[in-house]
């Protein structure tokens, strides 16, 4: 059984513009100690897969409409908010993107770390300190011991990232998600952040949600991704075989935008792939043909249609594409054209 | 060195205000040695008396006098009682703290929650709910609401006393039940005006993405609402409960005389009647003294909940 198993989620929106179903019946499943990647353009519903497992969404105008979030067997969509709590922080960490934003400006570092551990482990006050500590050397702080007094204002960026990490890490979750924990950064401290996530999860023996819209980021912290577009999954498989051969035309798109590894696919909010004409579009109730179908060179009547199933094209190689075996040849032809 | 800057900021302030104030009740009709001397006085009293209250001389000459004055304590005598200004000041000045202290309590013990519940309620019932409450609060006249209090909870239900004022010596329950009323009566326009704000502060900061962050902890929501909420929106509340204060000197006035307490708000009233002008101005300096110690105080304060705040 894998630790983290989700079947089918819907989740929507209620907002101005009207009813939006931000995941529409995804699937996908985070084994214990592994490191899945979710990759996508942005606004494909990444984040809002995040935060339907956390059960983090803005009820209830944002709310889970069907499916299942199982994480050891136990469904969380169904749980109550007061088991809920006990599974944030202690089972299930998150990380967020905004690391200026995402610690409380009016207290301290040791306390913000310092209260998971109080909550979660029970510890007395010299022990909590400790903890607190502990972990701060855990993620690089430098002068930790002093800085656990400090405020977040007196820190930059990158240790803020740093403290939010400790945060998460502080009482051991078996699963940690990341939503662009370094998409803020600059490109250094990137590296930094990247470079100590992927040494505590391989120590800690923690599974790692990471999402992201920089393939370069993929290849190098995750064994499996799962590329979404438009709020379904549309490949996912080992992190070798879906980039060097993706089965999806959206896949393709995805990494011939990438002029080189490490350079992010959508550095403005919705700007479009160079190499794919048109943008996400927004989804209003479940889809019934291809989302990607206007945007796709291979795209046939059938794709506009009928809705295509996930299908596997090789060992643990899923892609949802009517034209999955034409695929590779039109890589290879936008390969010769961009030479 | 910010706080001794903000101290001496206050000297010009007061100077305007004093300045104002005798000023304007120099200048305003109406005779206290007419009142003084009575219907059936002859103009040589009346004269007589003018002279010996010092109120033939100069503006410039009285001005000068009654602020070398106030420098030393002595805000004069008063016309009508007979005894020095400070010393009458000082013999009602229990009551009214008193009063004003507990008022103040009743205010914050209401608004917080009240605010706090409406926030996290944004939209729904509870919050339609206070804000309703808040807004009746804050436009129902204090008198109407203090004759509204003693009919509902002296006459009718005879459980507090209707009037009158006993000091803590009488003992805690004399001391306390003839203060309740006064006090709530007088808290409630506060009250009101800090729920208010109370709430569009801790609606702004729950939007915040720290606040996702806490829920991400798994925290609780009073964890929530009190240790990660509430102190980001203290300044914005410390603000208004410096400035509402306003509220609670003007309530003061009426709320004595609804409830017959011999408060500084009494002495007030009784002194404008009478057009006893040392004790009018007295009064209204030191009201004023004291609003603006409150809100130098307040100002303080915000280094307490905003570590980004350097003095
Ligand atoms: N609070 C919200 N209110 C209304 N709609 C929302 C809200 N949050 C997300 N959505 C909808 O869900 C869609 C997916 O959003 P999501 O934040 O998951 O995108 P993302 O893949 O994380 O993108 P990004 O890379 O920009 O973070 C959005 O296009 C939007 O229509
Ligand atoms: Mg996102």
């Amino acid at each position: 059984m894998a630790l983290l198993e989700i079947e089918t989620l819907s989740t929507a929106f209620t907002s101005r513009q009207g009813e939006v179903l931000a995941v529409d019946r995804l699937s996908l499943q985070v084994e214990r100690g592994e490191t899945l990647a979710i990759v996508g353009e942005s606004g494909c519903g990444k984040s809002v897969t995040a935060l339907s497992t956390m059960r983090l969404l803005p009820e209830p105008h944002g709310r889970i409409t069907g499916g299942h979030i199982r994480f050891e067997g136990r469904d969380l969509a169904g749980l109550s908010e007061a088991d809920m709590r006990k599974v944030r922080g202690r089972d299930i960490a998150m990380i967020f993107q905004e690391p200026m934003t995402s610690l409380n400006p009016a207290l301290t570092i040791q306390r913000q770390i310092g209260e998971t551990v109080r909550l979660h482990m029970k510890l007395n006050k010299s022990d909590v300190r400790a903890r607190s500590l502990e972990m701060l050397e855990l993620v690089q702080f430098p002068e930790a011991e002093r800085r656990l007094t400090q405020y977040p204002h007196e820190l930059s960026g990158g240790m803020r990232q740093r403290v939010m990490i400790a945060i998460a890490l502080a009482c051991d979750p078996k699963l940690l998600i990341a939503d662009e924990p370094t998409t803020a950064l600059d490109v250094t401290i990137q590296a930094q952040i990247l470079e100590i996530l992927r040494d505590l999860s391989a120590r800690l023996g923690m599974a790692t949600l990471l999402i992201t819209h920089d393939l370069g980021v993929v290849a190098e912290m995750a064994a499996r991704v799962v590329v979404m577009y438009a709020g379904r999954m549309v490949e996912q498989g080992a992190v070798a075989d879906v980039l060097r051969h993706p089965r999806h035309p959206y896949t393709v798109g995805l990494l011939a935008a990438v002029p080189k590894l490490g350079s992010s696919l959508n550095e403005g909010p919705r700007q479009s792939l160079a190499e794919i004409p048109g943008t996400v579009p927004l989804v209003r109730s479940a889809q019934t043909s291809c989302a990607f179908a206007p945007r796709c060179p291979l795209a046939v009547d059938q794709c506009r249609r009928e809705l295509p199933p996930a299908v596997e094209v090789g060992p643990s190689h899923v892609s949802a594409c009517w034209r999955t075996k034409d695929v590779p040849a039109m890589a290879a032809k936008l390969r010769e054209g961009a030479l | 060195m910010y706080a001794l800057r903000r101290v001496l900021a206050i000297i010009p302030v007061i100077v305007v205000v004093a300045l104002v104030v005798f000023s304007l009740l120099y200048f305003s009709p109406g005779d206290p040695a007419l009142v003084l001397a009575g219907e059936s006085a002859t103009p040589a009293e009346i004269e007589r008396i003018r002279g010996a209250l010092g109120l033939d001389r100069p503006y410039l000459v009285r001005l000068t006098e009654w602020s070398f004055g106030v420098l030393k304590g002595d805000f004069g005598q008063s016309m009508f009682f007979g005894r020095s200004v400070a010393e009458l000041m000082l013999q009602r000045a229990m009551p009214t703290l008193w009063l004003s202290l507990l008022a103040m309590v009743f205010a914050l013990a209401l608004a917080l929650p009240l605010g706090i519940i409406a926030a996290w309620q944004a939209g729904r019932a509870p919050d339609r709910v206070a804000m309703g409450f808040a807004v009746l609060g804050y436009s129902m006249p204090v008198f109407v609401l203090g004759y509204l209090l003693i009919f509902c909870f002296s006459v009718w239900l005879g459980w507090l006393p209707v009037q009158g004022y006993k000091p803590p010596s009488d003992g805690l329950w004399p001391f306390l039940s003839h203060l309740i009323l006064p006090a709530l009566t007088l808290g409630v326009v506060y009250a009101a005006l800090i729920a208010r704000i109370t709430r569009s502060a801790m609606l702004e900061v729950l939007q915040q993405d720290y606040m996702r962050t806490a829920r991400a902890k798994g925290l609780g929501l009073w964890s929530m609402l009190l240790g990660h909420a509430l102190k980001n929106a203290a300044i914005p509340i410390m603000t208004i409960v410096g400035i509402g204060f306003g509220s609670v000197i003007s309530g003061v006035v009426v709320t004595e005389t609804v409830f017959n307490i011999p408060g500084i708000g009494r002495l007030t009233v009784d002194a404008i009647l009478r057009r006893d002008y040392p004790v009018i101005q007295g009064v209204v300096l030191v009201l004023s003294g004291v609003y603006v110690l409150i809100n130098l105080l307040v100002d303080l304060s915000y280094g307490l909940f905003d570590p980004r705040v350097k003095y």
